[in-house]
């Protein structure tokens, strides 16, 4: 049992691979038309709900609606043209190469699965071997449109959302002869893997709408608001949930919103103020939240030594706090309840940080 | 949206204005009325049958048989709840619409504990609060807790075609399947979760010797996705993990005695 041992990452076989599969899948909805490509900087991006239809890329959220959930296509891709095709697959080979020997005889998958986590359903919609796989291109149709029955289950179920997995799993276990120590062996071991989440509304409810001159008439709100936070009803019951879509919605300009979300093939901002930015936008947003939770009559209840409260999104903002060794989760929740300014400002130092402030919006992670 | 559901308040104000006055059949009608629910396209009678049926088989039996009695039952509640639609199945508000409307009677036997602290008689008197949120975590479809929920899962996780035999195992009591099936993603995996009832079917763990398996079951399954295994596979994949081994038991020996030791030292602080 050594080789499974805790630590020991099985992708630390294909490590390329593992980076660049990250780099190059995207989920998108609907499907790219013929010859468009979207702009490169936006490629390591995920797009949530920045435009009606969306993108997602590894780690990101696909958001649709209700209905394009259930019926719209959905497409796979690997890159968003045949010359990052051809990067992709020399990448993979050249690696199974090094580790099996032979790229040909490699007994590797490439398994696509979308799985509803709550209803514990994993469904297998791609199980190519590599050289099969090989032979196709960038692009994959995951699911068809209209309501039909060949569509993947967790798809037809918008309330739970799902996930899909790309993985390059191992087919087979390996024969003695060719185990080496640290080095994965067994039937299903995965040697690269990337996850792109598909949500119809769902998920923390942070992903930002875009704020437009049609958001912006609807709220009343002047051209030169770049972001705003909605509240809805009386936030009773704010610091119970995971989903905060119920009580908010994020907006942030769009195009401001693309542009400082641009990125160069480093993962680094084309435009300098980017980050900056997008760190405002992060703050803000959490600010109003802060806001929202003072304001809920069940703060008081909340107990994070209960479980089930363990699973909310307050009970995270907690937990960041102690791991950044500014206080306990109790004090934390006093200074909550107490001086909502101050819990703001440990926030401020908790999202500071993060390596990208990004994810705290489902923008990357 | 045209599935009937319970909101998360729903569930609350049932426990709160239902469960506490010690209700029955019309008194739930009469909540889900209330509510403005219209289930008249969404009866299902093969459920109608299996609560029946469930129900049957729990008159003047003792708690402790009820496990085995869901175990039992699970199969033919899979079977019936299947037959609604994804769109419903996929809404966790629709399964604690499930709970109350079919399930009330079976979770007030099953949990009798947290429905009696739900109205008003604690089994803890210092604990009433956290029963009455485990009542909730029965009735709300959020997770593998809720009781419709658990029982389709395990069907689901270990059935072989139409067979649903390993619902039932030997030694598959409540905390097995809630920590080493339905709580992971073991159950996501059919072939695993047959394969790791099988196991235990045969090794008849305690729930404590279960752990250190059960953890070296997950530690595979992080680095290994299943999808692809056969049964067969599968099995052969844990060969060997489902069992206590030197280290499991003299570890377990270690904690023994300091938990031993720990308790001693608090008795001797209380007595000082």
């Amino acid at each position: 049992m050594a080789y499974e041992k805790r630590g020991l990452r099985p992708f630390d076989a294909l490590d390329r691979t593992q980076a660049k599969l990250r780099q190059m899948v995207r989920v998108q909805s609907p499907p790219i038309p013929d010859g468009f490509q979207p702009p490169l900087g936006l490629l390591g991006v995920t797009l949530v709900g920045v435009s009606k239809g969306s993108i997602a890329a590894h780690g990101g959220t696909l958001l649709l609606d209700r209905d394009e959930y259930m019926s719209a296509p959905v497409g796979l891709y690997f890159g968003v043209n045949d010359d990052d095709w051809l990067d992709l697959t020399n990448t993979v080979g050249y690696e199974l190469d090094e580790v099996f020997g032979s790229r040909s005889t490699a007994p590797v998958n490439v398994v696509v699965t979308v799985a509803n986590a709550r209803l514990k359903q994993v469904h297998q919609v791609i199980n190519l071997s590599f050289n099969d796989w090989v032979n196709e291109s960038w692009r994959h149709r995951l699911a068809k449109g209209g309501d039909n029955k060949n569509r993947p289950r967790p798809l037809r179920m918008p309330d739970d959302g799902c996930t899909i997995w790309v993985q390059f799993l191992l087919n087979s276990d390996l024969p003695r002869s060719q185990r080496v120590l640290g080095r994965p062996w067994r039937k299903g071991s995965w040697l690269a893997r990337a996850e792109v989440r598909v949500s119809a509304g769902r998920g923390t409810g942070l992903a930002p709408r875009p704020l437009n001159s049609e958001t912006r008439a609807r709220f009343g709100l002047g051209k030169y608001t770049s972001t705003f936070v909605e509240m809805r009803g009386d936030l009773s019951g704010l610091c119970m949930t995971t989903d905060l879509s119920q009580f908010l919605t994020v907006y942030i300009d769009d195009e401001l919103l693309h542009g400082a979300a641009e990125m160069n093939d480093r993962g680094d901002h084309v435009r300098g103020a980017g980050a900056a930015l997008i760190g405002r936008w992060v703050m803000d947003t959490y600010r109003a939240l802060i806001y929202g939770y003072s304001r809920d009559d069940q703060l008081d209840d909340f107990d994070p030594a209960i479980d089930e409260h363990k699973q909310t999104y307050l009970y995270s903002l907690l937990s960041q706090i102690e791991d950044a060794n500014l206080v306990g989760i109790d004090e934390a929740l006093l200074i909550l309840r107490d001086n909502p300014t101050q819990f703001a400002g440990l926030i401020e130092h908790v999202l500071a940080m993060k390596a990208s402030d990004q994810s705290l919006l489902e923008l990357r992670r | 949206m045209t599935h009937p559901r319970l909101s998360r308040n729903d569930v609350r104000e049932f426990i709160d204005t239902v469960v506490i006055n010690d209700p029955d059949d019309t008194a739930v009608k009469g909540f889900l009325i209330g509510k403005e629910i219209d289930d008249s396209k969404f009866t299902n009678r093969p459920l109608d049958a299996a609560v029946a049926s469930l129900l049957d088989d729990c008159k003047d039996q003792r708690n402790s048989a009820l496990e085995v009695i869901e175990a039992r039952h699970s199969g033919n509640v899979y079977v019936a709840i299947e037959r609604f639609g994804d769109e419903a199945l996929g809404d966790e508000e629709f399964w604690s619409y499930l709970a109350v409307r079919y399930f009330w009677r079976f979770i007030s036997y099953r949990q009798a504990s947290a429905w009696r602290s739900a109205q008003g008689e604690p089994s803890d008197p210092e604990e009433p609060e956290s029963e009455k949120a485990k009542l909730e975590r029965y009735l709300r479809g959020h997770d593998h807790y809720q009781i419709p929920l658990r029982m389709y899962l395990r069907a689901q996780a270990v059935r072989d075609g139409d067979d649903y035999a390993l619902t039932d195992i030997d030694g598959g009591g409540t905390d097995f399947w809630r920590s080493q099936v339905l709580g992971v993603r073991t159950g996501a995996y059919p072939s695993l979760a047959r394969s790791v009832a099988r196991a235990q079917s045969l090794a008849q763990l305690n729930v404590e010797d279960q752990r250190p398996p059960g953890r070296r079951v997950n530690r595979l399954r992080a680095n290994l996705d299943f999808i692809l295994h056969g049964d067969a596979e599968a099995a052969a994949a844990i060969d060997g993990l489902w069992m206590v081994t030197d280290d499991d038991a003299a570890r377990a020996g270690v904690k023994k005695t300091e938990k031993a030791s720990k308790a001693a030292a608090r008795k001797s602080a209380k007595t000082r």
